[in-house]
């Protein structure tokens, strides 16, 4: 009978067993069971952003830099430099605080679209009535990421991961949660 | 295109594009003033609602941004 796996992480940290994490509105004896983040992969396009605009900022140096006076060149340096570290911590924030969290009593999607709008819901492992995966794509085959859709029973709130990684192995540990949960209210 | 630079930097115009540069990097300081404020508490509020062990840093890293915002205030007023 397969059981969760041990804790454990990966180097992106958007795949985290058992890590050592709280969040609000957590029970006092619910566990952290998994936290998944979306696939560093899809954050490409800001990454990218960014290197395009330090670039940019590069050749507006070697453009104007015998045109304007030192002071200027500088300023012009440190407020490119300010927005782009600004736009870097924006979306990495984005990224790090847009999670999905699986505990031994709920799972939960924390959403932040930016930084004025969050979207938490919360349905019980007890209410999950199905789990649809969706892997698609060139890089969602090649690098194992895609959907996680968890249905549930009634008009309880659905669930949806994102391009997360390992869809497969977090299905099996949900539905592994589903069935210690059904088999302790049997008992129960 | 040379032209053009040469023609906004030559010693008749060098006041103008020194003010537009000194206008522009005061309204940018401010901006990021707001910016770095709203951004601090909302890290604080992130990680309220979800604490990592990395959550200390996070907050660290966006209040330090309050303090260069009011750096970039100081030198975007006197120094430009």
């Amino acid at each position: 009978m397969p059981t969760l796996p041990p804790p454990s992480s990966d180097m992106s940290h958007s795949y985290l067993i058992r890590p050592d994490v709280h969040f609000t509105s957590q029970h006092k004896d619910e566990e952290v069971i998994l936290v998944i983040r979306k696939h560093p992969i899809t954050q490409l396009a800001w990454i990218v952003n960014s290197v395009v605009l330090l670039t940019l900022l590069l050749l507006v140096n070697g453009v104007f830099s015998q045109y304007l006076k030192g002071n200027q060149l500088l300023s012009i340096n440190v407020f490119g430099l300010f927005f782009i570290f600004s736009y870097i911590w924006i979306n990495f924030l984005l990224w790090y605080f847009t999670v999905g969290v699986v505990t031994n009593e709920r799972i939960i999607d924390l959403d932040f679209y930016n930084l004025i709008y969050k979207e938490f819901s919360a349905t019980t492992i007890r209410q999950v009535s199905d789990i649809t995966t969706k892997i698609g794509g060139f890089f969602g085959s090649v690098l194992n990421f895609g959907d996680v859709f968890v249905k549930t029973e009634g008009f309880e709130q659905n669930i949806k991961f994102d391009d997360i990684p390992r869809p497969s192995e977090v299905v099996k540990i949900i539905n592994i949660l589903m069935r210690d949960t059904n088999a302790a209210g049997d008992e129960g | 295109m040379e032209e053009f630079i040469k023609l906004l930097t030559t010693s008749s115009s060098d006041d103008f594009v020194g003010l537009f540069i000194k206008a522009f990097a005061v309204l940018f300081a401010f901006l990021y003033l707001l910016y770095a404020v709203a951004a601090s508490r909302q890290t604080q509020i992130m990680n309220d609602t979800f604490t990592t062990k990395m959550s200390p840093i996070l907050s660290l890293v966006s209040f330090l941004q309050i303090i260069f915002a009011g750096i970039l205030i100081l030198v975007s007023l006197f120094l430009i």
